[in-house]
């Protein structure tokens, strides 16, 4: 690999990242992309949670046995209960080794 | 550092550094990872290291370096830097309104560091003070731009690829942390809906190996949940 190939790799990454900033973009962004946009948030981070939550879901008694799955599926309830996110997240992070541990 | 600051302003840095610590800390073994692939695949330490200092993009460092291994041309190795990084077009968008206002020097140092990580700490601090905070975004992003060049250069150091280091599970660390920003923010049934939409197809995606199945669950999401908005509103 080149260093051409990680300057460009970089200047790839930046734009996508810079893009929107950028003021003489020829793009409006009225209301109603930005009650759009509102949905990125939820929606990505469920994308990229639910596979690691269900992905490997097998429909069977392996599921018992899944400590992503059941760690999940805590870390969902205790969010509906308790408001402050970090307690969330070391608690089921907590649960989630105990349960690797034991099963 | 400004003596005058309030208690608040230094309490929201603080804040940036404790939300994004779970999000760095599972992502560790993706840098180690990167940096030992890197040195497997034949680039030099310097360069193996620039590529997380300058491109900061775990999937696509990753993806990039495969392809190496396996002797893939330029062409593909930057096309898959592309379709990888698409997404961060949409925090881009995101964020916008709030960027246009700042100096260039700032735009350029928050676009450099809008990481998925980065992206999901802001939206949601932002969510809940109702304007978006500058200084928590750029530490926030900088927390994870250290702890990411560290993994790297651990990674490098090792050289050769550490066993077991994926099945350790701190990925469950970056699912907790997301689950427990987005249920507390679900609070009508458009967005409720959107998160279904967007669970299942990501997971049916993934068992598929759909490539770019992150973006494509979660347009399906934004689209069901904002066309379901505009029908109640």
């Amino acid at each position: 690999m080149s260093y051409d190939l990680i300057f460009l790799m970089a200047l790839i990454t930046f734009f996508m990242r810079y893009a929107f900033f950028m003021e003489k973009l020829p793009v409006k962004l009225d209301l109603r992309v930005q009650r759009f946009l509102s949905y990125t948030a939820p929606c990505i981070l469920t994308a990229m949670a639910a596979p690691i939550v269900f992905g490997e879901v097998t429909f069977n008694t392996h599921d018992l046995a899944n400590p992503f799955l059941l760690g999940g599926i805590l870390t969902i309830m205790l969010s509906l209960l308790v408001k402050n996110t970090l307690f969330v997240v070391l608690a089921s992070m907590g649960i989630f080794f105990a349960l690797k541990a034991l099963l | 550092m400004n003596t005058a600051q309030t208690p608040s302003v230094r309490s929201i840095k603080l804040a940036a550094f404790f939300d994004i610590l779970p999000l760095s800390i599972a992502v560790i073994p993706w840098g180690v990872l990167c940096g030992s692939l890197a040195i497997q695949v034949g680039l030099s330490p310097l360069q193996s290291q620039l590529m997380s200092l300058l491109v900061f993009a775990g999937a696509a460092q990753l993806s990039a370096l495969t392809l190496v291994g396996v002797g893939g041309g330029i062409a593909a190795t930057l096309g898959s830097t592309a379709v990888i990084s698409s997404r961060h077009l949409l925090y881009s968008a995101t964020f916008r309104h709030d960027a246009l206002g700042l100096p260039l020097h700032h735009k350029i140092l928050m676009a450099f560091l809008l990481t998925d990580e980065m992206f999901a700490v802001t939206e949601n601090k932002r969510n809940e003070l109702g304007h978006f905070p500058l200084d928590y975004a750029l530490i926030s992003g900088a927390t994870f731009y250290v702890i990411w060049n560290l993994s790297t250069l651990a990674g490098i150091v090792a050289g050769t690829s550490i066993p077991d280091l994926d099945s350790l599970g701190l990925e469950f660390a970056i699912a907790a942390t997301f689950i427990a920003m987005v249920v507390p923010n679900i609070k009508s049934s458009p967005v409720l809906i959107a998160v279904l939409v967007s669970a299942c197809s990501a997971v049916l995606l993934h068992k598929f190996d759909v490539p770019n199945g992150l973006l494509l669950s979660a347009l399906f999401g934004m689209v069901v949940g904002y066309r379901l908005d505009k029908e109640t509103s």
